[in-house]
């Protein structure tokens, strides 16, 4: 478990996931497949019509 | 197995020192009168933080004042160089009109929280046990979600009145229940950089006890989706 004093600040955290959103669920999307692991959690595999859960949604589904 | 980055118009090199996922060295592949940034590995990248700030450094590193590459989304591979080609000249013409509408421009995000106390008290009554202790936070949840929809909308007119006419494009994202009240991604100029960031702290000022946090320059993600 991080420290206080190591623990992003809520913008660096709103930030780091802005970052990780447009990464990872924007951007143009050209033909075939990927296979791409989400959060650290599963190994998933997508066809690319499938838009991406982004982080923070997948958080606001995590169990507790 | 090629992970690729962004496209570029024809004649765009990986600039010396820049690294992408892996540590291994980017280089940029021609096709149909554009290029795409690549790196080669044994297998697909897994995402990770670092390798998503990786990515879009990379990305980052193709921006300049005249010319914005088109960011593409993590995880797009191809076997190898012929049939990235083939998969960038099947598109070209779309991707040479996006080059041509971008250049010259950023993007902006505006992520706008709410500060209302009554945001985690949502979240919490929904494990109620009794069934009409669940229902009742159902509606309160979809009242709260109707009051932030209106709150954030409201928002976003007092940001197209002030900030419109300095943004080439806007998408706008509502949250729902918890999170952001609304995410918006505007497509500036450079050259309006400065105006947008002045107009937009006139929105902030405007926008009562709303939080704001404003990120970019980005490479334009959000108009290419």
């Amino acid at each position: 478990m991080a420290t206080p004093e190591r623990r992003m600040s809520n913008e660096e955290e709103f930030a780091l996931v802005d970052l990780v959103n447009r990464v990872l669920d924007k951007g143009a999307v050209i033909s075939g497949d990927v296979t791409i692991s989400v959060a650290g959690v599963d190994l998933i595999y997508l066809g690319l019509n499938v838009i991406l859960s982004s982080i923070e949604s997948m958080r606001g589904r995590a169990l507790p | 197995m090629l992970h690729l980055y962004c496209i570029l118009p024809a004649g765009h090199a990986v600039p010396d020192g820049c690294v992408g996922l892996d540590a291994q060295q980017p280089f940029a592949i021609q096709a149909g009168g554009l290029v795409v940034w690549a790196t080669e590995h044994d297998s697909p990248v897994a995402p990770s933080v670092e390798a998503v700030r990786t990515h879009n450094a990379l990305i980052a590193a193709a921006m300049d004042e005249r010319v914005t590459p088109i960011p593409l989304r993590f995880g797009q591979v191809s076997s190898d160089r012929d049939a990235a080609a083939e998969r960038i000249t099947a598109e070209a013409e779309t991707w040479s009109e996006l080059l041509g509408r971008f250049a010259g421009h950023a993007e902006y995000g505006v992520r706008v929280m709410s500060d209302s106390p009554d945001a985690e008290q949502d979240v919490h009554t929904a494990k109620s046990e009794s069934g009409t202790e669940y229902m009742a936070s159902l509606a309160r949840k979809h009242a709260r979600t109707t009051g932030r929809r209106t709150e954030g909308e409201r928002i976003v007119e007092t940001m197209a009145a002030r900030v419109g006419s300095l943004a080439g494009d806007t998408r706008v994202e509502y949250g729902s229940a918890d999170g952001p009240l609304v995410t918006v991604a505007h497509l500036v100029a450079w050259t309006a950089a400065d105006a947008y960031h002045a107009a937009m702290r006139e929105v902030r000022e405007t926008s009562g006890d709303a939080r704001f946090l404003l990120t970019g320059p980005w490479p334009p993600y959000s108009f290419v989706t």
